[in-house]
């Protein structure tokens, strides 16, 4: 009786447990449900019909026509999602900037103080027409009520500097406009979701330092969590509406928080976005009311919401926040406490004593590099390369489908052009070997960002920044802190800093003592032969870990730059023309080109596999080196390149490498390059006998 | 109604085979989590093993795979570590901890079955056509239980002739070698004196017959048409594909439908079957009993 019950019981309890345990596990493919993941698709979908309602084959087509036709009129923020998506390097943006400049300048008395910030905001995201911005700054930040003050914290946001207002005062002014619910409204009677949403946008960035904003902002949260519907949308004026559920999910994004799963705002697992979908188009477009028409606000505001969603997830910082200014302030933020510099977004070169400055407090922090790029390709980390790869959130490395370099292709660009004005203006001054190491100090000078200590130094100092009176100098400083401690992937960086060895090492450690507490707890073993044993035990397997080359994804996909003092160029492409289009499209691409031939400059003396490895790390392409241990670089056996692995179309099947196209009879470690060599990595399904 | 036990083996045989083949060339999770939670629930319900050491080992062999997958096989696009070029996927952790699973739960299975089939079952079922492979498996089931046996008699002789103590990892290592000496010695002594008691028997001699108990009842046949219905209705559905599953490059699983459902439900039912077979004798019993109780008879046994 008694045994049969317990084994019942038993027996429904295993089933819970298992069946738990598979559960997670199936789900894990996702289905329609709407992740950070998948905000790029709908952005796409959004795109594809602005392009078929103007009829034009593709975007630059788009931003040329309509969006220049409509520049100021109601195209501004479809332009600026699309900076803000995909760089202002993407497109070219020159005749949409020549017609928002005219319209800026027949207009400027027809618009409102917070248009006019608008077109500032957007010329700031191009990086174009500072004495429009400046303008702007000086005269209308208050200039219509709240959201004047909204936008134009945005600006000095981004390191514009303003002579009336400084960004303390405009944040006091937001502050004092709160409501004592919590919200913001233009009237300052009823709470209104959207205003609320956008002061929240605005204040995020000193979410993290201020401990009076961030009283301010989580009251606010709370409010706008309390107002949220069952369905997960939000009303405004009465009405539910997607421009509203747009603003907080950027609002939330702003925070660095997930609007989709973050549990104040999800209502009985509904999310904003759930809500927004209710007033999808199958066009792709949103519409205003639920079953109406196409709506431009609409759609354009979803559209910066979601790209505000892929920012997020891709680690690139808060909808406004330019990358291209980021850079500057974090350039001139470095040697803010030694000396007095004007941050803007036209980065002025700095004095050759301030480089010397930079240089000494450089020994350290290049150290810390070079420890880094211990792979047999010598590389020393960008600094804007490790800056924005920084901001590539944990996790999200590799898990989106498309591959960033573009993106990182042309923040690079920006920042080298402004590198080699320093550089210009330094060699007349500096000494010949100044002049050599300019480019390496400039460099590294940046990742001083990542050193955790610098932020102890400076948070330190501006524990209070409000109270100080705010000169040029000290403004700069704040920005400082505010790059180190407010964006979030530096926050990110905080805690995920840790490196993998230290866990791993802690994780064998936390196991060692846990053995030998259990040998002497419950068996009551005390012999200290056995102790010294699991020590001996847990210091060789340490030491394996610390032999081995362990690195995190956002790490290890982020090291590009190169030495280039003694190098050779070489090409490299990798194809798969003999299984082109059998498989799925992402592994075998019908055209057959898995990497389009790519010039690089590597280390002398750098091996195929070498030039193999690197530009998989720059393009994010699997790869799979069969040799494990020591010789995993000298004796490197490639079984997988692109998921696309040795065996999968039969029994002859394989990757081989070619140069010049001569099939080497050495493995890819073993091969040294020379000088514009060209390599060529293709899949063979014959042994190599139907590539040759 | 019978158990288990006194099925013909030929009906246990079939219905263990069968399953424990499914569950294991199959990389469906669910597959695989019906596998192992049914073979589990049958270890744990019934009297069959009584060793509780087998826990441990599953735990590890699932702890083992799911954690040494991952550095032997780098396919997978969610990357967590990337150690010396080569990436560690969240892939090939779930690939181990399933393939882990499914050993695991074999190795339930099957200690149910060798519980379950005695010698002379294993001779009735392929005495027949056989006899030579029912001998070796025989024999060969039989040496594994008694060499475990043997080598804890070693140790406990050794022990108490204080020839090795076990209180430091080194001279427990010591020890355990010493016993494994003795007992391959003792293996070859052995196996040399089983031959030739086996010669001097007449083993060698001409063709043997059998002599069995086992009879096929109305029982035996119905298990044994139900499980090949739902065999056949399993290998349709997993020929058509609708309950593939790839680990690599990233989980993929065709959309549910009904084929794969059916696919689910007929491994379901055979995975159930022993446990039906096993369960229903059970609560027949009980509430035999709880009959026999109302009606104020003493109850008998239990």
């Amino acid at each position: 009786m008694k045994s049969i019950k317990k084994k019942i019981i038993s027996f429904i309890l295993i089933t819970i447990l298992s069946f738990s345990a598979f559960v997670p596990g199936v789900f894990m493919h996702p289905a329609e449900a709407v992740s950070v993941s998948n905000a790029e698709s709908l952005i796409k979908e959004i795109l594809e019909c602005e392009m078929t309602a103007a009829g034009a084959g593709d975007l630059q087509k788009l931003i040329d026509g309509k969006y220049s036709k409509n520049a100021g009129k109601g195209s501004d923020w479809f332009v600026y999602s699309l900076i803000q998506y995909k760089g202002k390097g993407a497109y070219s943006y020159n005749s949409y900037i020549k017609a928002l400049t005219s319209y800026a300048e027949t207009s400027s008395t027809g618009e409102t103080a917070t248009g006019r910030e608008r077109i500032a905001l957007l010329f700031a995201s191009l990086g174009q027409n500072p004495d429009y911005i400046k303008t702007v700054v000086n005269n209308d930040i208050g200039g219509l009520g709240i959201m004047s003050y909204v936008f134009g914290l945005h600006l000095l946001n981004n390191g514009y500097t303003s002579s009336k207002n400084s960004s303390a005062e405009v944040i006091k002014t937001l502050l004092s406009y709160q409501l004592d619910n919590g919200g913001w409204d233009i009237s300052n009677k009823n709470a209104d979701v959207d205003v609320t949403a956008m002061v929240i946008q605005s204040l995020a960035p000193y979410y993290a330092t201020d401990s009076v904003v961030k009283k301010a902002v989580d009251k606010a949260l709370a409010w706008l969590s309390s107002v949220q519907l069952d369905n997960g949308g939000f009303r405004s004026y009465g009405n539910e509406n997607p421009e509203s559920a747009a603003q907080v999910i950027v609002a939330l994004t702003s925070l660095n928080r997930n609007p989709f799963t973050d549990s104040a705002f999800t209502k009985n697992g509904k999310n904003a976005y759930d809500s927004i979908a209710q007033f999808k188009l199958s066009s792709g477009g949103y519409s205003h009311t639920k079953g109406g028409a196409y709506n431009l606000t609409a759609t354009s505001q979803v559209l910066y919401a979601l790209v505000s969603v892929y920012r997020y997830s891709n680690g690139k910082g808060p909808l406004y926040i330019f990358n291209s200014a980021q850079q500057s302030q974090t350039t001139t933020a470095k040697s803010t406490t030694k000396q007095a510099t004007t941050t803007t977004s036209q980065s002025k070169p700095t004095t050759t004593e301030s480089l010397k400055t930079t240089r000494a407090g450089n020994n350290t922090t290049q150290t810390t590099t070079t420890k880094k790029s211990d792979v047999s390709v010598t590389t020393v980390a960008s600094s804007t390369e490790s800056v924005t790869e920084k901001t590539r959130k944990s996790g999200s490395g590799l898990t989106t489908t498309t591959r960033p370099y573009k993106d990182r292709n042309t923040t690079k660009a920006d920042v080298t052009t402004t590198e080699k004005t320093t550089v210009k203006d330094k060699t007349t001054k500096a000494s010949t070997t100044v002049k050599e190491t300019v480019k390496t100090t400039v460099k590294p000078s940046v990742t001083v960002i990542d050193s955790t200590s610098f932020y102890e130094s400076t948070s330190a100092e501006y524990t209070e920044p409000y109270e100080e009176t705010y000169t040029e100098e000290t403004y700069t400083d704040y920005e400082t802190e505010y790059i180190t401690e407010y964006m979030p992937e530096e926050a990110d960086d905080e805690s995920t800093h840790i490196s993998p060895k230290a866990i791993i090492v802690a994780v064998i450690w936390a196991l060692a003592v846990a053995a030998s507490a259990f040998m002497l707890f419950a068996k009551g073993n005390k012999k200290p032969v056995n102790y010294i044993i699991i020590a001996v035990l847990a210091g060789i397997l340490t030491g394996a870990v610390f032999m081995a080359d362990i690195s995190t994804p956002e790490d290890y996909y982020s090291v590009t730059d190169i030495n280039k003092a003694d190098a050779v160029t070489v090409s490299i492409s990798i194809r798969c023309d003999t299984v082109a289009g059998k498989g799925s499209e992402e592994i075998t691409p019908a055209d057959g080109v898995i990497l389009p031939s790519e010039t690089i400059t590597l280390t002398k003396g750098a091996t195929v596999y070498d030039a193999l490895i690197y530009v998989a790390k720059q393009n994010q392409i699997q790869i799979e080196n069969k040799t494990q241990g020591a010789d995993a670089k000298d004796n490197a056996y490639i079984s997988g390149i692109n998921y696309l692995y040795e065996f999968d179309y039969g029994n002859l099947s394989g990757w081989m490498y070619s140069v010049n196209g001569d099939f080497a009879n050495v493995g890819c470690g073993q091969y040294t390059l020379s000088d514009s060599d060209s390599i060529v990595w293709s899949y063979t399904c014959d042994l190599g006998e139907d590539i040759r | 109604m019978k158990n288990l036990s006194s099925l013909n083996p030929i009906t246990v045989s079939l219905i263990f085979i069968i399953t424990a083949f499914m569950g294991v060339f199959s990389q469906n999770p669910i597959i695989i989590s019906l596998f192992f939670t049914g073979a589990v629930s049958l270890c744990l319900l019934t009297s069959y093993v009584k060793s509780r050491k087998i826990h441990l080992y599953a735990l590890i062999t699932v702890i083992g795979c799911a954690l040494l997958n991952p550095l032997f096989s780098h396919n997978g696009k969610t990357v967590l570590l990337v150690i010396n070029d080569n990436p560690i996927t969240a892939e090939a952790f779930l690939y181990g901890l399933f393939m882990g699973l499914s050993v695991a739960a074999s190795v339930y299975w099957f200690a149910v079955y060798t519980a379950l089939m005695t010698t002379d079952k294993v001779v009735y079922s392929l005495g027949r056509f056989a006899p030579k492979t029912a001998l070796m498996l025989t024999l060969a089931l039989r040496f594994l239980p008694m060499y475990v046996k043997q080598a804890k008699e070693i140790n406990d002789t050794q022990r108490a002739m204080g020839l090795y103590k076990d209180d430091t990892i080194i001279s427990a290592v010591k020890g355990y070698v010493r016993v494994l000496s003795i007992l391959l010695t003792n293996v070859i002594e052995k196996t040399i004196i089983t031959a030739d008691s086996m010669a001097a028997k007449g083993y060698k001699g001409g063709k043997r017959s059998f002599y069995s108990l086992f009879s096929f009842t109305s029982q035996d046949i119905t298990l044994i048409v139900i499980s090949l219905v739902f065999t056949a209705l399993y290998g349709v559905v997993s020929v058509k594909g609708n309950m593939s599953f790839s680990f690599y490059p990233e989980l993929n699983m065709p959309k549910a439908d009904i084929f794969a459902l059916t696919g689910f439900i007929s491994y379901f039912v055979l995975i159930l079957i022993p446990l039906m077979v096993e369960g229903g004798e059970k609560l027949r019993w009980h509430f035999l009993k709880s009959k026999i109780s109302v009606s104020h008879i003493p109850a008998q046994g239990k």
